[in-house]
């Protein structure tokens, strides 16, 4: 007898869930699952902002001063920190969870449950899930440049998509500027962006649709992010496969 | 009915009582200060402090004269207010009487409105995550002027109703041979609740060049949403034309 193991053939088409995807994604890489659902919250709590602005101003605001009353001023960095907890405890719970078998119900409704957390909580701290956006989008730009495996999934769509990501990045620091927080911490920056000040929310706005058009119009847009995060991990288990099979 | 408040920096004696006042009726705090060249405390307009008297010393080295030009500034109140219209959540309303007010209640302190305002008026704290500016003593108006102008001791500010105002101002640029700010064409901004009239062209005093109409970030703010329609249509076809291709694959 042969030591050859059985390997169970693939589906075609494979099963594209939600969970399924956020299961291979956070399988694969840590960062690009926090650089997409970072991502994917900053564009539902932009987007409910900016169109359901008149009816949830009044909720996020209220909620804000609830928690203002609690936990004082620095309301905003706390929600942020609590927000990168929970964020970080959902991620290794899911990379964890990832390596077992579990019913598809039970994960989506799991996924589901955090990710609704999540934006409730980026609705009034959107400018804080951007700061930790930033972060993300550097250590995700150094991995893809480091790691073949990741780049080489990478399209067109894909870079203008990360030219869109740096407009957005640069407004959003010049709206924050306006204030104190990024002014505190890097003075020369008022110096650098008061000069578009005056257009950062213009342009990150209309970024911000033009992004959406640009996602749902080009091939491999709407839902690169979805294709390409199965992608990576459609690969990896297929040389996973490979690899036991050689043994 | 729309009232207005006529502010004449000539007769300015630079005493402050507005500043004060306005501190006192709006339950605000002073703040602590350090020296600047500004000549005047604190520095400039804050969360915390909705008028500012403006002190600028202009010498003539030729003729070794001095003349101090001291100056109220505040929210202008426009009649189309871009702060207004660029806050995504509706938290800044201009009233039938003439006061731009934000609601605090609502503000998500989100700050297009301080980049819309060509004044640079509103004022955010990142302490609290809102933005506020003068009210124009809405509380008050119509039944009682605003704080600001009841304690003016030299009818500096003088309140009432638009046109009673407008027609002052033009007797007064008249005496002076001067300009009015505020009401000129409808500029700026379809014409402010705060007019002045000075002596000097408005350069001198600082006074930015504001159009008639809205500033063109605002349009962009607000249409750019409707952006959403042709990417609706895009996702659509691509989602179809993606079904066609796995229904063609599948038959294959």
């Amino acid at each position: 007898m042969t030591g050859n193991k059985e390997v169970p053939e693939k589906k075609y088409p494979p099963e594209v869930s939600y969970s399924a995807v956020t299961k291979g994604i956070v399988g694969t890489s840590l960062v690009s699952s926090a650089f997409h659902h970072l991502m994917a919250i900053l564009l539902i709590t932009g987007l409910i902002t900016d169109l359901f602005g008149p009816w949830v101003g009044q909720w996020i605001s209220s909620t804000q001063l609830f928690a203002q009353g609690y936990v004082g001023a620095q309301l905003n960095n706390l929600a942020g920190v609590l927000f990168i907890l929970v964020f970080m405890i959902y991620l290794a719970y899911r990379g964890i969870y990832a390596q077992m078998k579990t019913a598809i119900g039970v994960t989506l409704f799991v996924d589901l449950f955090f990710y609704i957390a999540m934006v409730a909580v980026g609705l009034f701290a959107h400018g804080f899930v951007g700061a930790l956006f930033i972060l993300v989008f550097v250590i995700y730009i150094v991995k893809i440049s480091v790691f073949n495996k990741e780049r080489m999934v990478f399209t067109v769509t894909n870079y203008i998509d990360f030219l869109l990501y740096f407009i957005l990045i640069i407004t959003g620091m010049t709206l924050s500027s306006l204030s104190k927080p990024w002014v505190d911490l890097f003075p020369w920056l008022f110096d650098v962006l008061s000069p578009i000040a005056f257009y950062g929310p213009a342009i990150h706005i209309l970024i911000t649709y033009v992004w959406i058009v640009f996602s749902a119009v080009f091939p491999g847009g709407i839902i690169h992010g979805i294709a390409s995060a199965y992608l990576i991990s459609h690969l990896k288990k297929k040389s996973n496969a490979e690899k036991s099979r050689m043994r | 009915m729309e009232y207005a408040v006529l502010v004449d920096p000539a007769k300015c004696v630079g005493c402050r009582a507005c500043q004060v006042t306005c501190k006192r009726w709006n339950n605000k705090p002073g703040e602590a200060t350090t020296f600047s060249n500004e000549w005047t405390n604190p520095p400039k307009l804050s969360f915390d402090t909705y008028t500012h008297i403006k002190f600028e010393l202009e010498h003539d080295d030729n003729t070794r004269n001095t003349k101090w030009r001291f100056f109220n500034w505040r929210c202008m109140h426009c009649h189309d207010p871009a702060c207004a219209e660029a806050c995504p959540v509706g938290a800044i309303t201009k009233h039938e009487e003439g006061p731009v007010v934000v609601n605090s209640d609502k503000c998500i302190g989100c700050k297009f409105c301080v980049s819309a305002c060509p004044f640079d008026i509103p004022q955010f704290d990142a302490e609290r995550g809102k933005v506020d500016k003068c009210h124009m003593c809405y509380d008050r108006v119509p039944h009682k002027e605003p704080a600001c102008v009841q304690s003016c001791p030299t009818d500096a500010l003088v309140f009432g109703t638009r046109e009673t105002i407008l027609q002052k101002a033009k007797d007064r640029k008249a005496e002076l041979n001067g300009y009015i700010y505020g009401d000129v064409d409808n500029k700026p901004l379809g014409g402010t609740s705060f007019i002045y009239v000075l002596d000097e062209d408005p350069s001198v005093y600082g006074l930015p060049e504001v159009g008639e109409n809205l500033p063109q970030t605002v349009p962009v703010i607000k249409y750019s949403k409707w952006l959403l329609i042709p990417a609706a249509l895009g996702g659509l076809a691509y989602l179809v034309s993606w079904r066609r291709r796995r229904m063609m694959e599948k038959e294959k």
